[in-house]
């Protein structure tokens, strides 16, 4: 490892000394190193001279000046010498002579008297000396000369001195010079270098192209008049260049001048074609226009050939791509600016032919559409003269083209036809309307006809003038046929055919309407067939609908005029009677026309059967009642819908009524739904505030054995008191409020069981329970009646469901699953009021029955003879042949039981052996019997 | 130059006085006649204040003696104002009649006699303030003072005729001597006299000659010497051993005049002055002058303290006179220190502060 990167290292070191090197050499080469070194020689060579020359003339004067401070310090001295001289001052010498040795020169200093002698004899302290020169002058008082004074001085502050004035001046010639260069260097660099590097880079950016590049030149100098010409040299080109670009760019196609495959120059056209922004193409790989790199290639290539085969350009159409991604047809159209030298650039037309090509295929596609429309066109001239059809014209009226040369189009018009149909066609295409839109009767070639939505437009010139008219001719025939059915089928039964229930609103509203003229009173007569359901249910809906159609023929056959009969759905038909001009007529005709529709509907129907083998037929008939309600009104008292309601209210009561008769509508019929809707928020609420209470009647063996109880609902009402069951069970079942209440006594029992459980002498009693057979049918019974026994842990076999013989003939199959799956978790069951029913042996035969219940109303026609009763004797054997026990109810009187024990029932329930009590009295009173 | 009166000529003497003590202090010179101390000096109480009014502060002297009185004011608590005549009559008599020299307790008349200004130095005698003076006068008891504290000139005279002598005796010679004297001052021609008198009377075992006493004014001395020189030399040869005078100012131009004359052997003694030049001749031994008499001006300050303090207390001034000091060759040369000086001051100290 250490090799490689000692040998990068040095590789590293060789490139750095390498550019550096260049940079030398680059920088030698430049304006300012020749300048650097020219001001270094021009200026160092003088100052060094002048220096030379300071400093000699320094010397000199440091010299002269020395000796003439030496003169004055001599004359000086001699004067201040003389007075202490004269006065023998010798202080005052010593004084002066201290004095005169701080003059750093001065290494001594001595006065003699008049013979020589030395009066003051002082000397400097010890130093470094240089030249020494002792000076002696005279001293003189008034005339008189009175001493001699000798100083001796030396010159090595002066030599120091001088030293140190040529460092001083060295170092003033190193800062000149080098401030000098400086200076000149900086005004070089400000004055020509900066402004010479800047017209260099401005002409660099016009040499690339950049002809936008800003430059001002404020200097008045030479450099700045060349700037200002280069930069009217660059608006000139610049102005021929924008010249240029803007013929280009109002080329509306793209030129491209590319070098090297890059774009050196687009148009707007072409920055526009290729959805690029302004400059966005400059400098753009040519490769980045083409859809892919092959076809860059191929196009490359071919040019190439093109022009090395002389071809002065080479065109081609493909497909490019913008900027954005978008594929588009180009024509592309190259051309070279020199044969031979292909580098030097090419210049590349390219045209954005996307829209024409769209638009030749949308020419085909509008040449196929025409062809191949399912609708019939024609083209005429403005005079209606035929110039084209298509196939399916041909198709749909067998015309060709050439049999319009010598006829018009109006030979297509067919007799059937409004007779001002051309008349109004014609005027409306040519009075600027522009378009003609009708459906029309066209007579074929064949002579047939058909019925054909034309729709005529006309197409304008580019004057605006019409040329021609197109015209398309759909077959509607088949459409309109569709569209009546339809409208048919929304308005009436599609099985009877009569009006539907939407069609008689919309006719009950009518009549309902009070109008001028017309006599207001009507009747609407609410029909339903009795026990339809059982024929359905026995011959099957298809034998149900043959009786409904007829049902709507004999009804059709008696009402007449504006009179209206229709099916409301189901067995339900209404026969809507209007015209009538007071109450009276509606009195007087309804009734018997009323009683008419009954008897008509109550003859026998023959429906026809279909066997087991085809084309023979077999024909049922049939018996079938009606009941009938009648609602009459008076137009604008009423409205549909109470109307309706109103006979329905009236039909329901001729079916309580016991069916096959005709009620009329009663106020107080509306009373009674009120009050059954009352009742039903009651039982909401009873329900959900739990105001029902159990009430338990035993049940007991001829032994005198408490053997179980019956469990019964009561509804302590709180304003009504205890209200009996029979008051609220029937409209339970009907409103389906019969699912919570079941569900709530059968938990009341599963919490009785539960309860008993640990009581002696309950332990083994059992419950039964009544289950209504809306009840016993609902979805979730098995999970619910499971769920109870689960909850309160009762063993299943306690509890014993009773079911009445009308629920084993509403739905068989799900009864006999039902009771299936809760026999096998273990519950009971037992048939109630046995012998009131349809009772059927095969029933008994294949449910799982435990029990049956003699009804009471055999138990109470018991004559009390003491002999044994027939039916229950029959009953008894019955249910020991089934394994059944046999329980009687409604055992009132002593000589019922004693009556029913010759008869062999041995199980018991009625008021003799205990009324129903509340739980609680129940369980009291079997303690007591049990103790 | 014309001299400005008589008043003025004896302060110019007092001013030559002053430099020689001035000059004797600073090479601390031994005094010869100090032998006795001021009596009864009595202890001070601070807090006074005494104002010194000197003719002119340019003189050596008066400054030597503020400079003593201010010393020992210092040390004992007193406040001393200086005020400056600048030479002037009318100035100082201004001076005097400030409020705050009317304020002051005592009031020193320095080198001016007590007939100038009369009225203000009335105004302040009725002030109760003290006046003493500081050669005031040439005794010690002026009229209009309490004291005068000066040296004597007839002991200048003595001491400086005693230089005179023994220098004979040391170099076996006669003694003719020429007194340069200025005739317009008492106490220079008290000064000439007792040295022209000291002269007749000669010492024992010497030959003494009185050969001139020349007059010529101190003022004049620089013009008139070496001509006198040239003159008396020429007059008394070899017999002209000894030049005396009121003042060193004479000889400060005979010393060149003597060499060219080749007289090196004529000596010079001064009754008086003793400038740098002086004192500088004199020490250096080469010179013609040998001696100089001079005065003790830091004592003097002293016992101006001690005389005012003795007026403050009602008593009499204590007489005290301090002697001159003889400042030759050798007591120039080989000085030192001062014993009795300081021992003077401390006997003040311990009785002023006791």
């Amino acid at each position: 490892m250490q090799e490689p990167l000692a040998f990068h290292r040095m590789h590293q070191a060789r490139a750095l000394a390498g550019t550096m090197l260049d940079r030398l050499r680059v920088w030698q080469r430049g304006l300012s190193a020749g300048v650097l070194m020219a001001m270094t020689v021009g200026l160092l060579l003088p100052a060094l001279g002048g220096a030379l020359m300071l400093w000699n003339v320094r010397q000199d004067q440091a010299l002269t000046l020395r000796q003439q401070v030496l003169d004055n310090k001599e004359e000086v001295l001699a004067r201040v010498l003389a007075e202490p001289l004269w006065n023998f001052d010798m202080d005052g010498l010593t004084t002066v002579g201290n004095t005169a040795l701080l003059d750093p020169e001065v290494i001594s200093f001595r006065v003699l008297d008049l013979d020589g002698q030395p009066l003051l004899d002082l000397k400097a302290p010890p130093r470094p000396l240089e030249h020494q020169q002792t000076l002696q002058r005279s001293i003189v008082h008034g005339n008189t000369v009175i001493g001699l004074f000798q100083i001796t001085v030396d010159d090595a502050v002066l030599q120091q001195e001088l030293r140190r004035d040529r460092t001083v001046f060295l170092w003033v010639l190193l800062g000149q010079f080098v401030g000098g260069v400086a200076l000149v260097f900086v005004a070089l660099r400000r004055r020509v270098l900066t402004p010479v590097r800047r017209l260099m880079g401005f002409s660099k950016e016009l040499a690339a192209g950049r002809l936008e590049t800003p430059f001002q030149a404020h200097a008045q100098d030479e450099i700045g008049q060349l700037g200002r010409q280069l930069v009217r040299m660059r608006d000139d080109l610049l102005a021929a260049f924008n010249e240029q670009k803007a013929v280009l760019n109002n080329i509306r196609v793209g030129v491209l001048f590319v070098r090297g495959n890059r774009v050196l120059m687009a148009n707007a056209a072409a920055e526009e074609i290729f959805a690029c922004p302004a400059n966005g193409l400059v400098d753009t790989h040519t490769r980045q226009l083409h859809c892919s790199d092959e076809q860059f290639d191929h196009v490359i290539r071919n040019a190439a050939a093109a022009f090395g085969r002389g071809s002065v350009a080479y065109e081609t159409e493909l497909q490019m791509v913008r900027r954005n991604g978008e594929v588009f047809w180009a024509h592309l159209r190259g051309s070279v600016l020199n044969r031979h030298q292909l580098n030097q650039g090419s210049v590349w037309i390219v045209e954005d032919v996307s829209t024409q090509r769209q638009a030749a295929e949308q020419l085909r596609l509008s040449a196929t559409l025409f062809d191949c429309s399912a609708d019939g066109v024609v083209v005429t001239d403005r005079h209606h003269r035929v110039l084209k059809v298509n196939n399916a014209f041909v198709r749909l009226t067998g015309y060709e083209l050439s049999d319009f040369a010598d006829q018009p189009l109006s030979v297509l018009n067919s007799a059937r036809n409004p007779p001002d149909l051309a008349q109004r066609m014609t005027r409306a295409l040519d009075n600027g309307a522009g378009r003609w839109e009708e459906e029309v009767w066209l007579r074929k070639k064949n002579g047939d006809t058909l019925l054909a939505l034309l729709s005529f437009s006309t197409v304008h010139d580019d004057r605006g003038q019409i040329s021609h008219h197109v015209c398309t001719g759909q077959d509607i025939t088949y459409k309109k046929a569709s569209e009546h059915e339809i409208r048919f089928l929304a308005y009436h039964d599609p099985l009877t055919s009569l009006p539907n229930r939407r069609s008689l609103h919309d006719r009950l509203q009518s009549a309902l309407m009070p109008q001028l003229g017309q006599p207001p009173y009507g009747a609407l007569l609410l029909i339903d067939l009795d026990n339809f359901k059982i024929l359905n249910d026995t011959r099957g809906h298809v034998m149900g609908d043959r009786l409904l159609v007829a049902v709507a023929r004999r009804l059709q056959a008696r009402i007449s005029g504006q009179n209206m009969v229709a099916r409301m759905g189901g067995d339900e038909f209404v026969v809507l009677l209007t015209g009538f001009a007071c109450p009276a007529d509606l009195q007087t005709q309804v009734p018997p026309l009323a009683q008419g529709l009954l008897e008509g509907l109550a003859k026998p129907y023959r429906l026809h059967v279909h066997g087991m083998e085809q084309d023979r037929h077999q024909e049922l008939h049939h018996r079938c009642s009606a009941s009938i309600g009648v609602a009459p009104f008076h137009a604008g008292h009423v409205s549909a819908d109470e109307l309706i309601k109103q006979a329905d209210m009236a039909m329901y009561r001729a079916k309580a009524t016991g069916r096959n008769t005709v009620v009329w509508y009663a106020p107080a019929m509306q009373d009674e739904v009120v009050a059954r809707a009352h009742l039903e928020a009651e039982l909401n609420t009873a329900l959900r505030e739990q105001q029902f209470v159990a009430y338990a009647q035993p049940q007991v063996h001829a032994s005198g054995r408490l053997q179980g109880a019956e469990l019964l609902i009561r509804w302590q009402h709180p304003q009504q008191g205890l209200v009996s069951p029979m008051a609220f069970i029937p409209l339970a079942e009907e409103v389906g409020l019969i699912v919570p209440i079941g569900a709530w006594i059968i938990d009341q029992a599963c919490a009785l069981l539960a309860k008993w459980a640990h009581l002696k002498d309950f332990d083994t009693l059992t419950l039964a329970v009544n289950v209504s057979a809306r009840q016993f049918l609902d979805e979730g019974f098995v999970a619910m009646v499971l769920n109870a026994l689960d909850r309160h842990g009762v063993p299943p076999g306690r509890l014993k469901l009773e079911v009445t013989e009308s629920l084993l003939l509403t739905n068989m199959d799900n009864v006999t699953r039902t009771m299936n799956q809760l026999k096998a978790h273990g519950l009971q069951f037992s048939l109630d009021d046995f012998g009131t029913g349809y009772s059927s042996l095969s029933y008994l035969q294949h449910l799982p029955f435990d029990q049956l219940k003699i009804d009471k109303s055999f138990v109470s026609a018991l004559d009390g003879s003491g002999q044994p009763s027939p039916i229950v004797s029959a009953i008894v054997a019955l249910g020991q042949n089934l394994n059944m026990a046999v329980i009687a109810e409604g055992v009132e009187t002593e000589a019922q039981r004693d009556q029913l024990v010759q008869s062999g029932c041995e199980h018991y329930q009625g008021y003799l052996f205990g009324r129903p009590t509340p739980v609680s009295t129940f369980e009291e009173q079997a303690c007591r019997v049990a103790l | 130059m014309k001299m400005p009166g008589r008043r003025l000529c004896s302060f110019l003497l007092c001013v030559a006085l002053g430099w020689v003590a001035s000059l004797a202090h600073g090479a601390n010179a031994l005094p010869n006649a100090a032998s006795t101390f001021p009596v009864n000096v009595p202890r001070v109480i601070p807090g006074h204040s005494v104002v010194f009014v000197s003719v002119d502060y340019r003189n050596g002297g008066a400054m030597g003696v503020f400079r003593g009185l201010s010393e020992a004011a210092h040390a004992v608590g007193w406040k001393v104002t200086a005020l400056d005549g600048q030479g002037s009559m009318a100035r100082i008599c201004t001076l005097l009649a400030q409020p705050r020299t009317l304020a002051a307790d005592a009031v020193v008349l320095g080198g001016f006699d007590p007939d100038t200004c009369e009225t203000q130095l009335r105004t302040l005698r009725q002030r109760n303030v003290v006046l003493v003076g500081w050669h005031a006068g040439s005794d010690a008891h002026v009229p209009g003072l309490y004291f005068n504290v000066a040296t004597s000139p007839i002991e200048v005279a003595r001491l400086a005729l005693a230089e005179v002598m023994r220098d004979a005796l040391e170099r076996q010679r006669p003694v003719g001597v020429v007194i340069f004297n200025d005739g317009r001052f008492d106490i220079a021609n008290a000064k000439t006299q007792a040295m022209a008198d000291g002269v007749t009377r000669c010492a024992p075992g010497l030959r003494c000659e009185l050969l001139a006493v020349v007059d010529v004014p101190i003022s004049d001395a620089a013009q008139q010497m070496p001509q006198q020189v040239q003159t008396q030399l020429a007059r008394w040869g070899e017999r002209w051993t000894y030049a005396m005078a009121i003042n060193d100012v004479y000889f400060d131009h005979m010393e060149i005049p003597l060499q060219l004359a080749r007289r090196k052997d004529l000596a010079n003694v001064a009754a008086g002055d003793g400038s740098v030049k002086a004192l500088s001749r004199v020490r250096s031994g080469r010179a013609a002058q040998i001696a100089t008499i001079g005065e003790p001006l830091d004592l003097q300050g002293y016992q101006l303290l001690d005389e005012i303090q003795r007026a403050l207390n009602g008593s009499p001034p204590s007489g005290f006179i301090q002697e001159p000091l003889v400042l030759n060759t050798r007591s120039l040369q080989h000085s030192g220190g001062n014993p009795s000086r300081e021992a003077l001051k401390r006997w003040y100290h311990d009785r002023w502060l006791k």
